[in-house]
């Protein structure tokens, strides 16, 4: 005889079970720590629908003080109920050769405060059209209940289809599917902390299920440094020389640095679309083209002086030579002595999302520390392999004429790039013109990735267009000064702004707090754009438009938005002080190797931060724009101060 | 004549000719674009009744001491001596620079793209030069090498012209810009075909309205084991009309 009815307890949470006949209940829920109880009222735990059955007879097992079983037996259906900590578990197993629905009526019931609660589920993340922001979910994104004082109730889900894990779909029939001989499970986890902890804990939850150690290799750490690209296409005069037939490797980084501000790495491609003509295999090209694998060495070593890394592709689908009855030998023995015989810094995997091991082994072999770079998003185990990939998700198929990348680019946001920071994705759609490039471009920025210019596609040429060319530039200059930011590990998207059509990310890291916007409105916006927490001695800085961005007593941040604009801004510990009366800026604390850089208008010039204040007046070239001083150390800003001319006039007086 | 080059020549008549070719946009969708149709006035000239040799090669080599400024892959095959077993097959491994040099000396020049067209298809739209109908046993097409240029009697166009499809691609004296690449075209195909991805170049021999658009680096990578080429002499422009070679 088993009982009817089962409390568990655990440090910080109580619960009572009761079993009525088929169903199973959750009489109370309790908040241990706080007292607080948080169920509205006794809801059914669990329900479940299988095809023209009773589901006879629930049966309540105590396992222990903090756990329970409950069978189904007719049902052929477990579910294990456990407390750990501050967590609710369910994990339900289905021994069906069938399908069967299960859902969590208790889920509704669940209340921090008096009022009725707003979840957040996977509907609430949706564009001002409607459409899901959230790209690549393929992990369900949690249900997330929060308090106005940050006490959470976060509900993740696993075992169900991604999309389908949504506040209706949990709470109410026909509920969630349950595929034969499988399960799914729920967790219900208390904490503090708002959206950013329920997505925090979400991030825990996945990558507790991937091995990230190739991420953590120290010869493959320059890959995070790496934001902008360039697909460089070899029979094309960005990089040759049309007259001499010779590669010019200097002058094609210095078009870069002019045009958009530099390259971090680049991919050269001359295989295709010429391969095929003869017998010619990938590999025997790199001895042909000019200089032969000696020049393209000296090609990689003059890049990597400049501080820019050379990439080579590998084409998996070269496979003539195999199926003319003459092998090639072992792709991976290959690519690892191509890579060696150029000195590469990383191999683009071209049409691939996958490689196998054979490949990481060789080439660790051959040359330590070569990063690979997929063409197609990397996910699962290729993902733990595959420590960067483009981002060509909203690439349509250009044979159709239907290519627009605005419809899905924006404020479109890569579930992954938020999991797994570590992974750099570099943003692309190759055909991409006018508008849609644009989007391409803000779509880096306001998710914090990289980006690939491609200029020439296969001999069809589509150049950046000034603005377009200007808008990456600075994109880039940014997130140059704030890598400590973009790389942090753990960021939030998606928080919750104080303007419809305006949408935030958080990128926060011990030396500074970087949030990117997106303003999916025509209009401009104006004003308090979102709530945060500053912190004391902390000041915040609109580092799109180079001035203080201002925050009131309340967490309010003030921004102005251009319509369908990006911006950010960055939180930074107060370095810099003017001072009007003295007329002087002045560091808080010495800061060894750092230097102050001025810009007025378009003037810019730097001197080193020795501790000695400077006179204002001798910063100025003329008294009439603002002075812009920046504390720099590398390219990572440190602080940043706009002194207006009228103060500055008032300080000369 | 200045050089008696070895290859015999052949009369195409002129008369009004409706071109049109294509060639193939190598991006995903394999869109082929239309070049005309355009109806124009051909002029009578002369071309090779077959591409030329190794043999014919070599009577170049010898009477001009030619040497590449770029020597890169230059007669490749010759690397162990002049290949005998080749001598009436295609030359290849040459530059659209070395078979110029090559014509100069002969007295002729390299065909353009809508004369080589003409002397393969003649008046009636013909996609082979033997007829509409493609026929394996009319040419070398996806097989292991080059033939001896007159192996396939039946490979002849309605003006006598011999193996224009097939055993190598023919170097046609069109170099376009855009000033970004520098780019010819190539005619007729050639005994490769690359198999086991549709990313490859179009391989075997080729419809006679087909051009390859073959982007140009340097003659070091430019030389392939599929390119040769035929010559082609006429007194003044060989096309009346309204068409313009680039």
């Amino acid at each position: 005889m088993s009982p009817t009815e089962h409390s568990l307890n655990s440090t910080d949470l109580a619960c009572r079970l009761a079993v009525r006949r088929d169903a199973l209940w959750l009489d109370a829920f309790i908040d241990r720590e706080r007292g607080w109880p948080l169920l509205a009222a006794p809801a059914p735990l669990c329900q479940l629908a299988a095809p023209g059955e009773d589901r006879g007879p629930a049966i309540l097992e105590s396992v222990a003080a903090n756990e329970a079983h409950v069978r189904w037996p007719d049902t052929r259906v477990d579910l294990h109920i456990g407390l750990e900590g501050a967590s609710l578990q369910l994990r339900l197993t289905s021994h069906r050769s069938d399908a069967l629905q299960v859902w969590f009526p208790f889920l509704d019931a669940l209340r921090l405060t008096e009022t009725p609660p707003h979840w957040l589920d996977e509907r609430s993340f949706r564009d001002g059209r409607g459409r899901p922001i959230f790209r690549h979910a393929d992990w369900p994104l949690p249900l997330v209940q929060s308090a106005p004082e940050g006490r959470t109730l976060t509900v993740l889900g696993q075992g169900m289809a991604a999309r389908d894990f949504t506040l209706a779909a949990a709470i109410q029939p026909p509920g969630l599917a349950v595929a034969p001989a499988a399960g799914l499970q729920i967790a219900v986890h208390l904490h503090d902390g708002g959206w950013p902890m329920a997505f925090a804990l979400l991030r825990e939850h996945v990558r507790s299920q991937f091995d990230l150690a190739q991420y953590q290799r120290p010869d493959l750490a320059w890959l995070r440094e790496q934001l902008v690209h360039h697909f460089t296409f070899l029979y094309g005069r960005e990089i040759l020389n049309l007259e001499s037939g010779q590669f010019e490797v200097d002058r094609f980084l210095d078009d870069g640095e002019r045009l958009f501000g530099g390259y971090d790495g680049f991919l050269i491609w001359g295989v295709y679309p010429r391969i095929g003509v003869d017998e010619r295999t990938q590999w025997e090209f790199y001895d042909d083209f000019p200089g032969g694998r000696a020049g393209l060495r000296q090609m990689a070593r003059r890049a990597r002086e400049r501080g820019v890394r050379f990439f080579i592709p590998y084409k998996p689908w070269d496979r003539s030579a195999d199926v003319h009855g003459r092998p090639a030998g072992l792709d991976h023995e290959r690519l690892a002595r191509l890579a060696a015989d150029v000195e590469a810094d990383g191999v683009f995997l071209d049409t691939m999302s996958a490689i196998s091991p054979e490949f990481r082994a060789a080439l660790d072999q051959a040359r330590p520390g070569v990063a690979f770079c997929s063409e197609g998003r990397a996910k699962g185990a290729a993902f733990q392999v595959i420590t960067s990939s483009w981002d060509q998700s909203p690439n349509r198929d250009f044979a159709q004429g239907n290519w627009s990348a605005s419809e899905e680019a924006m404020p479109g946001v890569d579930l992954w790039r938020f999991l797994f920071p570590e992974h750099r994705l570099f943003v692309i759609n190759r055909h991409a013109v006018g508008d849609d490039r644009i989007r391409i471009i803000q779509r880096g920025f306001f998710s914090g990735m990289g980006w690939v210019v491609w200029q020439d596609i296969f001999g069809l040429v589509l150049t950046y267009a000034p603005d377009e060319a200007a808008l990456l530039k600075k994109c880039r200059t940014i997130f140059r000064e704030h890598l400590e930011a973009l790389n942090a590990p753990a960021p939030t998207p998606l928080l919750a702004t104080l303007q419809p059509g305006v949408y935030a990310n958080e990128f926060p890291a011990p030396g500074k707090r970087l949030w990117t916007f997106y303003n999916e409105n025509d209009h401009a916006v104006h004003g308090p754009v979102l709530r945060i927490a500053p912190r004391p001695g902390w000041h915040c800085v609109d580092v799109w438009r180079a001035r203080e961005a201002p925050v009131d007593r309340d967490g309010h941040l003030a921004l102005e938005i251009d319509g369908r604009g990006i911006s950010a801004v960055v939180e930074l510990p107060r370095r810099l002080r003017f001072d009007p009366r003295a007329g002087q800026v002045a560091l808080t604390e010495p800061l060894p190797g750092a230097t102050i850089q001025v810009r007025q208008a378009e003037r810019e010039w730097s001197v080193a931060a020795d501790g000695a204040p400077l006179a204002v007046q001798r910063l100025r070239a003329t008294g009439e724009a603002p002075l812009l001083v920046r504390l720099l150390k590398g390219d990572e800003l440190l602080d940043q101060i706009v002194i207006p001319a009228q103060e500055e006039s008032d300080a000369a007086r | 004549m200045p050089h008696a080059d070895a290859s015999e020549m052949v009369w195409v008549p002129g008369g009004p000719y409706l071109f049109h070719a294509t060639h193939r946009f190598r991006e995903g969708g394999f869109i082929l674009y239309d070049e005309g149709p355009r109806q124009v006035e051909m002029r009578g000239f002369w071309i090779d009744r077959y591409e030329v040799t190794n043999a014919d090669f070599r009577r170049f080599l010898e009477a001009t001491g030619y040497r590449p400024a770029e020597p890169r892959n230059f007669l490749r095959h010759w690397r162990d001596g002049f290949p005998e077993a080749l001598a009436q097959h295609p030359v290849t491994w040459v530059s659209l620079e070395d078979a110029r040099a090559y014509a100069a000396w002969a007295g002729k020049r390299l065909p353009t793209d809508i004369e080589w067209q003409w002397a393969a298809q003649g008046p009636d739209g013909r996609r082979w030069p033997w007829g509409m109908e493609f026929d394996a046993t009319r040419c070398n097409s996806d097989t292991a090498g080059t033939t001896p240029v007159d192996a396939f009697p039946g490979n002849v166009s309605p003006f006598g012209v011999c193996d224009l499809v097939g055993n190598v691609w023919e170097w046609i004296d069109v170099v376009c810009t855009d000033g970004w690449h520098r780019w010819c075209f190539l005619r007729g195909g050639s005994y490769y075909r690359a198999k086991g991805s549709m990313w490859y170049v179009e391989g075997g021999a080729r419809p006679v309205h087909h051009h390859h658009k073959f982007l140009l680096m340097y003659p070091g990578l430019d030389r392939c084991a599929t390119i040769g080429f035929r010559c082609v002499r006429s007194d003044g422009p060989t096309v009346q009309g309204t068409w313009h070679e680039q």
